[in-house]
């Protein structure tokens, strides 16, 4: 089955700019686009979404507790945290919710560990 | 440690200090030790055999002084926390007790996460180039010279403090070109133009106004700069110097100016003597007319002498007329005219001149020696004057009892005329300015003229394609007149 | 206020100096990686001036107009941090970022908000290096972009005056490219310089420890 993964962002330019790294580390995965949480919980509620990739500064909610209602709602789905704000704090969060903090510039270097790992949880739990 | 391992060691530090070569060291962040070479060893104190396997960094750390351990410690704390690049000047201590001073160039490797394992560099000893330095900077300052240098292809320059000032900007060590090329006049070149394809800069110096930033101030700038190879990035970086002109320029152009005006009423003056002398010549010529007509009637001997004695005055009146108007002719830029006779003989002509001479002067002897083979085209007139000012001088200021000479040759394609009369050398005062106008021999000269002889019969030489020259020994003094024989 | 908060002795503004160093040393490395170019930074200034003194700092060095992606932060010290450059620079930066497939009109349309986020990129990363080394955790605003002359870039900050004192630190960084080039500032006002004095000690304790 094909694996869908949802990209939140409020900037479009870095959903531009992560969609192009994902589409080349797996490019049979369809991409999903949305420009802020409350967007992004209307798609998680009406369709299937395989892997979160959250970016923390937006405006109203940030990813950071994006991540934690996706978590409350899926608690296997493979989530990860971009941010350029490197602070211990951040990072510490990220990891106590089980998800991936990516730093940024996002590139296919920075996201490969967290897209790998992903497939691989994917379909070790489809078998 | 064992004695000859401490002489060792002192004898190559001694080497080391005299040659300047930096030493590597590589720090092994992970296992927290310090690998280096034996000049490192050598000038941090430490055993070589054990720092090429690796020591803890604390034997480093105790080799330097102590009012510069914080610094360093710092510094290489932010290495250990991400920053890329390790600059630093410190003290290393002497076994004598002393310190040198040293540079430290050093850049961390990162892992994949970005956390850094090693960091390396090296090290050189900048005690000399320390003091070299702070001395530049004092001259610098002194002298007003500000320094920059640029990396070819970068919007940015790196500038010294004194660069800042003369440009009025705050003192910062980096600055962008644009900035700078705003403060530069219009109408002048850029300090560095990024428009120019491959960046090359002017390499002679040049100058350029600006406004200064902070008081708006207008000022001329002179900038010098050149190409040198970047060792670091095999590009090449344009370094150079910036100082101010303006007062030099103040001074030039206030020169320029009193020069100008001095040229100028100068020309005036030669303007009006020309004129003078043009208008001075017809009241003349009817005073000699006049003089003519009243000789043919006088009858007794007091009138006839008195007017003979007139005639005199009016003849060498109508002669110094004649040098006024040729020396406004030089100097006025149209120069002397000729007439010249073509496939004409001189020699009659000089003969006729040194009789002519010879009545008015008969205890003078007068040698002449003629070679000429060739007709030589010269106006005759112009020549004559030319020869009897110089015999005219030569018996003048020459040596009473010694003779004259004249000789005249054509050699090649010059022909060659020389006069030569005895006596004392001429002093090399008066000889810098003898072909000046209005320059005398003799201070005291109450002989004749303006002192235009000389001027003149020079400007005759220069208007026939030739040369004036004079020499002067103990014995004996000489003026040779050569000109080209195929002149028109 | 007392003397003693305007001013920084040497090995406190050595660390200072280190902090930032290593910040940019992270913002460089990041905007290294979105252009794919080579990034120089200069040794970073620190200075304590008047607001008005270090808008004219940057404002001698530029006649034309600036653009600026700012962020507030705040914790244990606060202030405002800038990525400035000149206005021209802004969509060469944009496009040396996203690569040379989009088209033009795109990319005007994308402008503004690629240089929020290059700045929430290069600001975070900087502020964020120099939190985790003193310890302290700083919470920082989204970006906003800002263009204008220098004054217009730091009169944001509260309601203070112009004469008020603040600590100022910049550097300016170049991109392999003749028009890439601009500043990372930071503005912080007094009383967070105090504390900021305070964490400075610490981060100096633990370093020497």
């Amino acid at each position: 089955m094909a694996v869908t993964v949802l990209m939140v962002d409020d900037s479009k330019l870095a959903r531009i700019v992560a969609g192009k790294a994902i589409a080349a580390l797996q490019p049979d995965w369809t991409r999903v686009e949305a420009g802020n949480a409350a967007d992004a919980l209307e798609i998680v509620g009406s369709r299937h979404i395989d892997v979160a990739v959250l970016d923390f500064n937006m405006p109203d909610k940030d990813g950071l507790e994006l991540a934690k209602e996706l978590r409350a709602l899926h608690p296997n789905m493979p989530i990860a945290v971009i941010t350029a704000n490197v602070q211990d704090e951040i990072i510490a969060a990220v990891r106590a919710l089980n998800g991936t903090f990516v730093a940024k510039p996002v590139t296919e270097e920075a996201l490969s560990g967290f897209i790998f790992g992903a497939a691989l949880r994917l379909r070790t739990a489809g078998l | 440690m064992r004695d000859d391992i401490v002489v060792a060691r002192r004898q190559l530090e001694l080497a080391l200090d005299v040659a300047g070569a930096p030493c590597a060291w590589e720090w092994d962040i992970r296992r927290d030790r310090l690998v280096a070479d034996a000049r490192f060893a050598a000038i941090t104190r430490q055993d070589a055999v054990a720092l090429t396997d690796g020591t803890s960094t604390n034997c480093f750390f105790n080799s330097i002084h102590p009012d510069d351990l914080k610094r360093v410690k710092l510094a290489v704390a932010g290495i250990m926390a991400g920053s890329e690049i390790f600059s630093k000047d410190y003290r290393l201590l002497k076994d004598d007790g002393g310190y040198r001073w040293v540079h430290a160039n050093g850049r961390a490797i990162f892992d994949e996460d970005g956390n850094p394992t090693m960091f390396v560099g090296n090290l050189v000893d900048v005690t000399e180039q320390k003091r070299i330095t702070e001395e530049l900077r004092v001259a610098q300052t002194a002298g007003g010279i500000g320094t920059f240098e640029h990396r070819v292809g970068w919007a940015t320059i790196t500038v010294s403090e004194q660069f800042c000032r003369l440009f009025g900007l705050h003192p910062a060590r980096v600055i962008p070109v644009a900035t700078l090329n705003e403060l530069i006049h219009p109408d002048d070149r850029r300090i560095i133009d990024l428009s120019f394809p491959d960046d090359h800069q002017d390499v002679s110096s040049r100058e350029f106004r600006i406004r200064r930033a902070d008081n708006n101030q207008e000022r001329w700038l002179t900038r010098r700069g050149e190409y040198v190879d970047d060792v670091d990035s095999a590009g090449q970086r344009y370094v150079g110097v910036v100082y101010d002109v303006t007062d030099a320029r103040q001074v030039r152009d206030k020169l320029q100016q009193a020069n100008d005006e001095l040229a100028g009423i100068a020309h005036e003056r030669e303007q009006f003597i020309a004129v003078l002398g043009h208008d001075l010549r017809n009241p003349l010529a009817s005073m000699s007319a006049g003089l003519r007509v009243i000789s043919k009637d006088a009858t007794d001997q007091r009138t006839t002498r008195v007017l003979r004695l007139m005639g005199g005055s009016v003849q060498r009146m109508s002669s110094l007329i004649d040098d006024l108007l040729d020396l406004a002719r030089g100097r006025l830029g149209d120069g002397i005219s000729l007439n010249i006779t073509k496939g004409g003989r001189v020699e009659p002509l000089l003969a006729r001149i040194v009789n002519e001479i010879l009545v008015a002067h008969p205890e003078r002897l007068i040698a002449t020696d003629f070679d000429v083979h060739r007709p030589v085209n010269v106006d005759h007139a112009r020549l004559e004057q030319m020869v009897s000012n110089l015999l005219g001088n030569a018996i003048t200021h020459g040596a009473s009892d010694k003779p004259i000479t004249l000789s005249a040759k054509t050699e090649g394609d010059l022909f060659e005329l020389e006069i030569r009369n005895g006596g004392t050398r001429i002093p090399e005062a008066i000889m810098k300015r003898l072909f000046q106008p209005f320059s005398r021999g003799e201070e005291n000269s109450r002989k004749q003229g303006l002192g235009l002889g000389l001027y003149i019969a020079s400007e005759i030489a220069k208007a026939h394609g030739g040369t004036l020259n004079a020499t002067s020994d103990d014995a004996s003094t000489s003026f040779i007149f050569r000109m080209p024989l195929d002149c028109q | 206020m007392s003397d003693a908060t305007l001013t920084l002795d040497d090995l406190e503004r050595d660390a200072l100096t280190e902090l930032v160093n290593i910040g940019v040393s992270r913002a460089a490395a990041s905007l290294r990686k979105m252009v794919n170019k080579q990034v120089i930074l200069s040794v970073p200034s620190v200075e304590i001036v008047t607001r008005k003194s270090a808008a004219s700092l940057i404002g001698q060095r530029e006649n034309e107009g600036l653009i600026a992606v700012h962020q507030q932060f705040e914790g244990p010290f606060s202030g405002r941090a800038l990525l400035i450059f000149p206005e021209s620079n802004g969509l060469s930066l944009v496009r040396a970022i996203v690569g040379d497939e989009m088209g033009e009109a795109d990319l005007a349309d994308m402008e503004e908000e690629a240089l929020a986020e290059t700045g929430n990129v290069i600001l975070n990363g900087c502020l964020g290096s120099m939190a985790n080394m003193l310890q302290h955790t700083l919470k920082m605003s989204l970006p906003g972009v800002r263009r204008g002359n220098s004054t217009i870039l730091f009169d944001v900050l509260d309601n203070t005056s112009d004469q008020s004192f603040v600590l100022f630190l910049y550097i300016n960084f170049s991109v392999q490219d003749r028009q890439i080039r601009g500043y990372i500032a930071m503005l912080m006002d007094l009383p967070s310089l105090e504390k900021l004095k305070k964490l400075i000690a610490d981060f100096i304790d633990r370093v020497m420890a």
